[in-house]
């Protein structure tokens, strides 16, 4: 009977406890999307990360350091999203699909770059290449452009750092930086992607003038990567307080010249076989087979194996591979293990970037710089910048005299894969004494202190 | 509180209405078909029984919302009354029991016939692999068995994200994958099938209009599984599919730069023969 009273307001207590709870249900909700969202969005534009190799250079000169840091960021912007174009940069419409609004220089300042529209649509201005980089390329080639964003340590090969201006599969003369990829190259690599490593084809994700606008920004990543780097290597002659007069303008624009040139001149300086790819006769594949195991000087066994399965003797062998990369994250503590290993070992181990490499596996016929005859005889004739894949046609400094001995050997490497018989039990070839000496000249060349003739 | 019943009502009503808007606004109904008129014609078959499935499904929603709205208006939350002590109805029981198993067996039989033609093997076309598409992280690898119909042979045509064939022709591919799982999804086609690594599967379609078509991986495969995205294109003719073949074999032999034209045969005839005696040299082991 009494019980029907406090049971009441007991309710009425609950109703209003509920009420007060939805107002302050209702308003921490809000709080914690307003303020959410605001942690998503970096309070200030990412700045380019600096890269380590460049500042262990200047690591005792602080002022010499900030100058250089000072005249980059004069001339390509202060941070990742303010994109400043210097004059005569190698990019097209002087380098405004870089971002939707770049800065160009204009005497002592810069003005607003020309905002660019799509073809055909007056009123639609593109997005730009740093757009589209952020939105496809950016977490694992990082903001910065060094090959580390969120993503990269998830793969091996490790992406590409841009900074250094080294790009792997390239058609022109040269080595490391100054093997500069022309357009044709960078689109390939972006159309085709990179067969087995991560880099994924864009051919169906992006149109072809967002891909324009991607490669000019990872050009403008490279060039403003190379400008520091030659900054920082003027630098180190410099006294602390002569930064200021000694690292003028005038010796910025000298270190522009050098990496600009570059790449401008890229487009002539295309290898182009002398002589036509001969058939793939049996002799053809045979002639190529003896040159891969040895015959004129040659050691391709030595790292893609004696059966072509990237498992020679010079390089750390796949389970140590295995074991400091895959097992376990691969932190820096692992990688310096796996150097360790393999100079004790006296054994190659890595290529420029520092990391550990697979040579290929030739058996399995994916070609990361491509299938085409004319990609294998670039890769054959020339190398793979950055990487301990030697040059071997004469002219790049290699010890094959002929370009139809490099076609020989690009024959044989076309056709392992589907005749994988063809090195069943193959030996390595020995060199008579008499060829030996005959062959010293040409291999002099060879970048390749470790490729001795085998005995 | 029996107004509560309005909102189940409406809601009910809302969701209802969005299905027969989207009807008729082809930008919220599915892709357009483009697997009706061909001999397979699977598009069709799919779509005939995503209908017939929406159709119970929506029929089986409806009487569900209006019973539950009807006993939330006629039961409402009264001030002392009384709850009532119910034991439960076996006839009942039986009957929502039962008309829900004889709907699922209906489906279950009714679908057999299609579901054989698209996905059992014994009815696959008799002809040989038109290509072997393989997943990878994150790219679909298109192998064409080139001119001697072999694959693993030097002639064989390798392309990225690219499969082409021929309208009205049936189509059989060689599902593979490298690395984890994928699925092959043509959603125009209505097609859908995973990738398994280690095995190959094999996939069989057609296609009624020539065009461009999506090719998409249609199983969470990493973090770039959003970029595993490929065409497919459709020719009208076969001569024109040769054509595209033989660009893109002209293409994948290029032996020179870009618009670099071969040294012809009488100026790398003294490269040759100057090659005949250094070769003549290799001792051979």
């Amino acid at each position: 009977m009494d019980l029907t009273v406090p049971m009441e307001s007991c309710i009425r207590e609950t109703l209003r406890v509920t009420l007060r709870f939805r107002l302050a249900f209702v308003a921490g909700f809000l709080t914690w999307t307003v303020s959410g969202c605001n942690e998503f969005q970096p309070q200030a534009p990412l700045p380019y990360a600096s890269d380590k190799a460049t500042s262990a250079k200047l690591a005792d000169k602080p002022k010499v350091q900030a100058r250089v840091s000072q005249l980059v960021s004069q001339l390509f912007g202060p941070n990742t999203e303010e994109l400043r174009v210097p004059p005569g940069a190698p990019l097209p419409e002087a380098g405004a699909r870089i971002a939707s609004q770049v800065l160009l220089a204009e005497g002592d300042s810069t003005k607003p770059g020309p905002v660019i529209h799509e073809a055909g649509k007056p009123d639609t201005p593109i997005r730009g290449g740093l757009g589209l980089y952020r939105e496809h390329c950016m977490h694992c080639h990082g903001a910065s452009g060094d090959g580390n964003g969120p993503t990269a340590l998830f793969l091996w090969p490790r992406p590409r750092d841009f900074r250094t201006g080294v790009y792997k599969f390239t058609s022109t003369e040269g080595t490391g930086v100054d093997s500069k990829p022309t357009r044709q190259d960078l689109k390939r690599t972006l159309l085709d992607g990179i067969d087995n490593s991560s880099m994924s084809s864009f051919a169906a994700v992006l149109t072809p003038s967002e891909i324009d606008q991607v490669l000019d920004y990872i050009v403008f990543l490279s060039l403003r990567g190379e400008v520091e780097t030659t900054l920082a290597t003027l630098g180190q002659d410099v006294s602390e307080d002569d930064a200021e007069t000694d690292l003028s303008e005038d010796v910025a624009q000298e270190a522009i010249d050098l990496v600009f040139g570059r790449w401008t001149n890229a487009a002539e300086r295309v290898i182009a076989p002398p002589s036509a790819r001969p058939e793939a006769t049996p002799e053809s594949i045979e002639r190529g087979k003896q040159l891969y195991l040895g015959a004129k000087g040659l050691q391709c066994f030595g790292c893609h194996g004696l059966d072509g399965k990237g498992n020679g003797e010079s390089f750390v062998d796949y389970r140590s591979f295995v074991r400091a990369v895959f097992q376990g994250n691969p932190s820096q503590d692992k990688i310096d293990e796996l150097k360790d290993f393999a100079e004790k070992n006296s054994k190659k181990w890595a290529d420029d970037w520092g990391q550990p490499l697979r040579p290929a596996n030739l058996q399995a016929g994916r070609f990361k710089g491509g299938r085409r005859p004319i990609d294998l005889y670039w890769r054959v004739a020339k190398g793979i910048n950055g990487t301990p894949m030697p040059a071997h046609f004469s002219s790049s400094g290699g010890s094959l005299l002929t370009s139809d001995e490099v076609w020989d050997v690009v024959n044989f490497v076309l056709a392992l894969p589907s005749e994988k018989s063809l090195l069943e039990g193959a030996k390595a070839v020995e060199l008579a004494p008499s060829t030996d000496t005959a062959n010293n000249l040409p291999s002099a060349g060879s970048p390749d202190p470790s490729q001795q003739p085998a005995s | 509180m029996r107004y509560w019943s309005l909102l189940f009502l409406v809601t009910a009503a809302l969701c209802v209405g969005s299905f027969v808007y989207a009807m008729f606004d082809p930008n919220w109904w599915l892709l357009h078909n483009v697997s009706v008129r061909s001999p397979l014609h699977f598009g069709a078959e799919i779509d005939r029984l995503t209908m017939l499935v929406l159709a119970i499904t929506g029929a089986v929603f409806v009487l569900t919302m209006l019973a539950l709205s009807w006993a939330l208006w006629k039961y409402p939350a009264s001030p002392g009354r009384v709850a009532q002590y119910s034991h439960g109805n076996h006839k009942l029981e039986i009957v929502w029991t039962l008309i829900p198993a004889v709907i699922l067996v209906f489906l279950a039989f009714y679908q057999m016939g299609s579901w054989a033609d698209i996905k059992f093997r014994s009815r696959r076309p008799k002809s040989a692999p038109l290509a072997q598409v393989t997943g990878r992280q994150f790219n679909w690898l298109v192998r064409y068995p080139g001119v001697d119909g072999k694959f693993g042979t030097t002639d064989d045509l390798h392309v990225i994200n690219n499969l082409h064939i021929v309208k009205d022709q049936a189509v059989l591919i060689d599902l593979k994958s490298q690395d984890v799982l994928h699925s092959f999804f043509l959603p125009q086609i209505r097609l859908k099938q995973d990738a398994v690594p280690g095995m190959t599967i094999p996939v069989w379609f057609d296609v009624d209009t020539p065009g461009t078509y999506e090719l998409v991986c249609a199983e969470l495969c990493g973090w770039g599984h959003y970029k595993m995205r490929g065409l497919l294109t459709v020719h009208e003719t076969q001569a024109e599919f040769n054509e595209w073949m033989t660009s893109a074999l002209a293409e994948q032999n290029q032996t020179q730069p870009a618009g670099a034209t071969a040294p012809d045969a009488q100026a790398s005839d003294p490269a040759t023969t100057a090659t005949d005696p250094a070769s003549s040299t290799v001792e051979r082991s």
